[in-house]
């Protein structure tokens, strides 16, 4: 059999993709869990209880925080009258843009899928706060050094407790758990509802899934 | 009478009569009919919970009793005539003749969405000297959406 210039070619590129293609499947397997939040505006009262709890568990100064609920409106007339809650928290990105411009490798990504920051590494030169398109990080007034949400993972996850926003919640609008996992709370409400992310087309790939507000909004 | 919705800091308000409650209440029954006008003739039977003493005593000349509890001319004879209770919803109405629902969504957000749910006693009392509810923390304040949307999360609703 004649083997010509083409198929020799089209063989080679093909053997070459086989090792890329395993390295790759490979890396994944190795990080086992990949943590993420979903917040269902259409669940949220807008109570705070969530922040309350966050600033509790972490001790997170009364001057900054970890995570806000927005309040707008109202919209509507009568008895229609409706408020809108969105949370705002780090979204603990796929390809985190803090961690990227770090210069000391204070901010990592643990094994668990979720965004942190080394408190003594860190140098305070606040480029990550510079760099993070969601607003979510402050200079801790007391450590001086960079803080943000870590899913509580310093505090009640190594206690094998939930973070304080989801047991705090008093509709379960916060749902925690494992995207890698098809049974987990948050795989299944992603596959159950229609969700958005904030700022997908800059490719940070965040994890807070947010179940849209049902009444729509004019932009 | 609706479902009734529990108060903060509620005084009790089914205590036993004593003797002397008891002879007012007779006198008031067999005697001339009773003056609503006139508070102290309210204030004979109804001691315990019937002082006015908060903001709302100071609003004009002083809200009489009637003026928002109405009045019946068979009170207390007719036991099966009740003068208007708060623990309505529907007397929601006659709080907004006064507190326009413009000005109760600046003073807190949240009478946007509850007017029409709840009835104002659920969380204000005008007759304590201070509203229970005014000056809470933000914690206590917390605590108390927790309590009622926790319960109605659990079963099912919103």
């Amino acid at each position: 059999m004649k083997l010509s210039r083409r198929h020799f070619l089209a063989g080679g590129a093909a053997c070459a993709a086989i090792p890329v293609a395993t390295l790759v499947t490979a890396e994944e397997e190795k990080t086992g869990k990949n943590l993420a939040l979903v917040f269902d505006q259409t669940k949220c009262i807008g109570c705070e209880a969530c922040s309350q709890a966050c600033r509790e568990a972490n001790n997170v100064p009364a001057q900054v925080s970890r995570l806000n609920i927005v309040r707008e409106g109202p919209y509507g007339e009568g008895n229609d009258k409706h408020y809108r809650f969105d949370r705002q928290s780090c979204v603990h990105c796929e390809t985190a843009p803090c961690i990227a411009v770090c210069p000391t490798g204070a901010c990592f990504r643990d094994e668990d899928g979720v965004v942190d920051v080394t408190a003594n590494r860190c140098v305070g030169c606040q480029y990550c706060i510079a760099a993070c398109p969601y607003r979510v990080r402050y200079v801790d007034p007391e450590t001086k050094a960079v803080d943000k949400c870590d899913l509580c993972r310093k505090t009640r996850l190594k206690e094998g407790k939930l973070p304080a926003c989801v047991e705090a919640c008093p509709t379960q609008a916060v749902v925690f758990g494992d995207l890698n996992d098809p049974k987990s709370d948050v795989a299944k409400l992603l596959r159950a509802k229609q969700t958005y992310r904030d700022k997908v087309s800059l490719g940070t790939k965040p994890k807070l899934y947010k179940v849209p507000h049902g009444k729509g909004k004019v932009i | 009478m609706g479902v009734r919705h529990r108060f903060i800091g509620e005084p009790m308000m089914r205590s036993k009569f004593s003797k002397v409650a008891l002879a007012a209440l007779m006198s008031a029954v067999m005697g001339a009919p009773v003056i609503a006008s006139d508070d102290s003739a309210c204030m004979r039977c109804h001691k315990r919970n019937g002082a006015m003493e908060g903001i709302h005593s100071q609003v004009a000349d002083g809200l009489s009793c009637i003026r928002c509890h109405g009045d019946a001319p068979g009170h207390p004879r007719n036991k099966n005539l009740d003068l208007m209770y708060f623990g309505d919803i529907d007397r929601n109405e006659y709080c907004v003749r006064c507190h326009q629902p413009e000005v109760l969504s600046e003073a807190d957000w949240t009478h946007d969405v509850h007017l029409d749910e709840i009835p104002c006693s659920s969380c204000h009392q005008l007759h304590p000297e201070v509203d229970p509810i005014s000056g809470i923390g933000e914690k206590a304040r917390t605590a108390l959406c927790v309590d009622c949307h926790g319960n109605m999360s659990a079963e099912g609703s919103k």
